[in-house]
């Protein structure tokens, strides 16, 4: 016999204003299995809780129904509540009489209706509930960090400093991202390389950190706590174990004019190199697409190791038994964590997509980060501002801003949110370097919020005499090796002509591509334009809605370096109170299989999307197979219920969502018989207790069916 | 001779010679009915069996069903006469792991669809004792005539309604159903110990043959084979009210191979289109 307790709360004017609380309470009085109900301002509050805490004790209630907000406001609340009281707090239920009825209704007497129906349906449930015991699963304890940029280096270095294993993987050969490549940061314009170059050292001589580059996430299945992942560690061709770093194989290597990828192909590199000077590990890697012996062997179609061609490296190589070695190949390596940070950048938008701005075709015309390697003193020139096309030193610079930014028809509506800044580092760095030098900045607003952010914009305007125009460039070309710019200046209303020697595009930041392959390897979302999803935009920035994946940096959106640095920390603290725990309760909300009626048609292991659904071999004691069954892993499954929609004969269960509780919920919606002057508005809906069409309940009619208006009212709500 | 005579005494020969060899100890064919017009079920044994077997226009029981019952489970290897529709529900229930494809044999019957009954069709035995995998190259050519728009005339119909009188057509034909549940019954791909129907705390579907237990049940079996029917027709052909089962099921079958590009029966490695999760899915609800 249940005893049930209704809590009906008012949430102050919330659900008061349109529902009439004490009537709802009244009527739930009258419902079956109600043992007491009442009402109250806010049942959230400590007196409501110890109301509900009172009740359960005074009147030996055996389930809970507060009917208030949603579910996901306040259930754990109130569960708690049940538990602190001795009741088992899967016997508590919420009926959400705000978002679902109070909000989005105005009159008062249809509102206080539905309130009670919404009701009727929870006691309905919480009459087939049944206490369930929270899943107990260990935590392994060590995190994966998924890109060795600042925002991956500074995440992997707060854990592993709170005590905690951490591997690191890197995609390129070298850990550093994009902060490696930046001449000087703003608003201080200390170097980049200066302050970013100790944290790689440190990662590399971290004993707690594994650090894992030329390697990429192939496959991540398991759950929070408990993750396996695989990593692919592509081949180097070079062992790093042997390798001190000599730099004996690329002074010999013959190939010396590949373009740089740390250069922003600026510079040259050979074909077996270290990507810059600073490189973590300081170790080089063979590029198998520019490499003369991998080229002979693709060519002949054998095996790397039985070409003859060049091995110039490995003879120059100087460590007894070789570093380098053509006969490396990819390896799969699958490893536990508990806890994954995604931290996996962005690029910026290629120059394919700027075409009206000559990116590509114009050589003069560079992007921001070539730009920072021109003004690196580590870059190709040393430092000195020159012309890519001639070496010329340039005398005077343009810089576009939102070159692709804040403009939907390239499909970036958001704003960058870095580039006013480091346009105005760009023009000022300019203007340090060549006293004589002229630079013009075109801009649509400047956006430089942050500590001294706005400060650092009037300096390059006022005390460095960058020209700020306020308008856009429609367009850009080459007119007796300079650049021709057509824009406008729109404070004085006049069309803009400047000839320059060098054009620098503040181009969009974009997501790095293949990250929403890898977002779907981890169940986490993306938006539109491929950014990371966040699991609240407020509340938990740097959650996701995966358990236990957890963001940082520019993966989740635009920003600048300290707004990353402080995520990564944000994101290691969950990481370390995740694993500083022993064990996990995960919610009890899981799927189970009645073992007599499975046909083991394979529907649901094939349906579930976190493969937690498995085989089970009944035998019988002579251990003779009898028959296949599918078999639920509690630890894996995360009750998402797709596995029961699935199964035919209703041989998977959903516990807390029981076929039961459901088909009693259906019952009890469909039972319109106290609700005055209610018929049914014609729309056919199934349900034992409902109609089908057209009549009400109490007539029992099937004769009739749903007018073609019927449908257009179900259309129109 | 007449040729269907030469082909009926190579069927008999193939049906004989399995079970004497002992390539199989069990051949699914059919015998004479007890009235004229039908043709009953036949399960050979001995090989003496076999000089009962018939096949003709009649034979249009799809004998598939009969492998996933218990006594045809215990035979370590099982020959069907199979025509086509009869290889499809096969291919369904390896599929589903109803049936291992190493124990089932075929004796290949190459005729047209039977879709209504006709005493007089041209058939063919293919030669030998054939697998599942060996079978499949020989019908591959038929998957393109699947989609045919003569096979959904019916649809079609059915489609260009108004949703008013559609509603009323249903309401009309569902209204004859008496609930024996011959459709399922006759299905091969309908092999679960307990159907939903035959749940009962709580039952879903109503089992009184009111109009609202009549809708449950026959919407809730089309969706239950969505992108499973084979198109075999068995269970319209069953159905002793003659309700229009066909126009559900293809209607399913045109929407799944719209959707998915895909048309059941072909392959057995294949992944079921709607209850396969894929990572990939173009819906974005399920990422």
């Amino acid at each position: 016999m249940s005893r049930i307790g209704v809590f009906v709360c008012w949430c102050g004017e919330n659900i008061g204003r349109t529902v009439d609380c004490p009537a709802v309470a009244e009527a739930a009085r009258r419902m079956p299995g109600v043992a007491h109900a009442v009402d109250y301002k806010y049942m959230c509050s400590d007196p409501g809780q110890q109301m509900i805490i009172q009740a359960i004790a005074e009147h030996r209630l055996t389930g809970l129904v507060v009917a208030s907000c949603s579910p996901r406001m306040h259930e754990p609340t109130f569960r708690k509540a049940a538990a602190r009281a001795g009741l088992n707090p899967y016997l508590c239920e919420m009926a959400n009489i705000r978002e679902h009825c109070s909000w989005v209704h105005e009159d008062r007497a249809v509102a206080t209706a539905k309130a009670i129906e919404l009701l009727r349906v929870m006691v309905e449930k919480v009459r087939h509930n049944e206490a369930l015991k929270a899943v107990s699963v260990p935590i392994t304890d060590r995190a994966l960090v998924i890109g060795g940029g600042i925002a991956g280096i500074q995440a992997a270095l707060d854990i592993a400093d709170a005590g905690h294993d951490v591997i690191l993987v890197e995609r390129a050969p070298s850990i550093g991202g994009h902060m490696s490549q930046l001449s000087e940061t703003f608003p201080t314009l200390d170097c980049s390389q200066c302050i970013l170059t100790p944290k790689m050292v440190e990662v590399a001589q971290h004993p707690r950190i594994r650090l894992l580059t030329c390697a990429e996430v192939e496959a991540v299945s398991g759950y929070v706590g408990n993750f396996e992942v695989t990593v692919r560690r592509k081949a180097r061709y070079v062992r790093l174990d042997r390798c001190t770093g000599c730099g004996a194989c690329w002074n010999e290597c013959p190939v010396k004019k590949i373009p740089s990828e740390f250069d922003e192909g600026l510079g040259l590199r050979t074909a077996v190199y270290v990507p810059f000077p600073q490189a973590v590990p300081n170790k080089p890697m063979i590029d198998t697409e520019n490499c003369l012996r991998h080229k002979d062997a693709r060519r002949k179609g054998i095996p790397v190791t039985e070409s003859k061609v060049c091995g110039k490296c490995e003879a120059a190589c100087p460590i007894p038994g070789k570093a380098i070695n053509f006969a490396d190949a990819d390896e799969l390596e699958t490893v536990q964590v508990g806890a994954i940070v995604v931290a996996t950048g962005f690029q910026t938008l290629p120059a394919a997509a700027i075409p009206e701005y000559g990116a590509g075709r114009f050589k003069d015309v560079v992007t921001g980060l070539q730009f920072e390697r021109l003004a690196s003193a580590s870059g190709p020139t040393s430092g000195e501002i020159r012309r890519p096309s001639d070496g010329r030193p340039v005398e005077r610079l343009a810089v576009i801003a939102c070159v692709g930014s804040r403009d939907p028809a390239k499909g970036c509506a958001y704003c960058s949110k870095i580039c006013c800044m480091y346009i105005a580092k760009h023009a000022m760095l300019f203007r340090h370097k060549n006293h004589h030098g002229a630079a013009h900045v075109f801009y649509m607003d400047i956006r430089a919020g942050g500590k001294d952010y706005d400060e650092f914009v009037r300096r390059a305007i006022e005390e460095d005499g960058v020209d700020y125009l306020r308008g856009r460039v429609s367009r850009i070309f080459e007119r007796g090796g300079k650049l021709v710019l057509f824009g406008s200046d729109t404070l004085v209303g006049e069309k803009v002509e400047l000839e320059v020697d060098m054009v620098v595009l503040a181009s969009a930041m974009v997501p790095q591509p293949g990250v929403q392959a890898l977002a779907q390897k981890l169940g986490v979302a993306y938006d539109q334009s491929g950014w990371l999803t966040e699991a609240h935009p407020k509340l938990r920035p740097v959650e996701t809605a995966a358990a236990g994946v957890f963001l940082a940096g520019t993966c989740q959106g635009p920003r600048d370096i300290p707004e990353t640095v402080a995520q990564a920390g944000g994101a290691a603290s969950k990481v370390i109170g995740l694993l500083s725990r022993d064990t996990l309760d995960r919610e009890p909300i899981i799927a189970r299989v009645d073992e007599r009626v499975c046909d083991y048609c394979t529907a649901c292991i094939k349906t579930c999307p976190v493969k937690a659904i498995g085989t089970k071999e009944l035998k019988n004691r002579q251990g003779v197979l009898l028959r296949r069954v599918a078999e639920v892993n509690a630890g894996l499954c995360i009750g998402c219920g797709t596995c029961v929609a699935a199964c035919r004969p209703k041989a998977i269960d959903l516990a807390g969502f029981t076929d039961a509780q459901l088909f009693a919920e259906v019952r009890a919606l469909g039972d319109f018989n106290d609700i005055e002057g209610r018929e049914c508005d014609g729309v056919p809906h199934f349900g034992p207790a409902g109609c089908i069409a057209g009549q009400s309940v109490k007539s029992g009619g099937l004769d009739s069916h749903p007018t073609d208006a019927g449908m257009e009212r179900e259309k129109h709500g | 001779m007449p040729a269907e005579g030469r082909q009926l005494e190579k069927l008999r020969h193939l049906a004989r010679h399995a079970l004497e060899s002992g390539a199989v100890s069990l051949v699914i064919g059919f015998a004479e009915g007890t009235v004229p017009g039908r043709a009953a079920p036949l399960f050979c044994t001995a090989p003496a069996d076999a000089d009962r077997l018939i096949f003709d226009g009649y034979c249009t029981l799809n004998l598939a069903n009969y492998l996933t019952r218990p006594e045809v489970r215990a035979h370590q290897t099982v020959a069907l006469v199979a025509r086509h529709a009869v290889a499809k529900a096969v291919v369904g229930l390896v599929q589903e792991s109803q049936v291992d494809p190493t124990r089932v044999r075929l004796i290949a019957i190459h005729c047209p669809d039977l879709d209504g009954l006709q005493q007089d069709v041209a058939w063919t035995v293919a030669d030998g004792l054939q697998t599942l995998d060996e079978f499949l190259p020989t019908a591959a050519h038929l998957h393109d005539q699947e989609l045919t728009p003569e096979r959904f005339a019916a649809v079609a119909q059915v489609e260009s309604k108004s949703s008013h009188d559609r509603w009323d057509h249903f309401a009309r034909e569902f209204d004859k159903c008496i609930k024996c549940y011959a459709c399922r019954n006759v299905c091969p791909l309908c092999y679960c110990e307990r159907c939903i129907a035959d749940k009962n705390q709580p039952q879903w579907i109503d089992t009184s043959s009111t109009q609202r237990g009549n809708f449950a049940w026959n919407i809730v079996r089309a969706f239950h084979l969505a992108g499973r029917c084979i198109d075999c027709g068995a269970c319209e052909r069953a159905c002793p009210m003659d309700l229009p089962l066909m126009e559900l099921n293809r209607k399913m079958k045109k929407v799944v191979a719209e959707r998915f590009g895909y048309v059941a029966g072909y392959d057995p490695k294949a992944d079921l289109p709607l209850v396969t999760f894929k990572k990939d899915d173009p819906e974005e609800f399920i990422k």
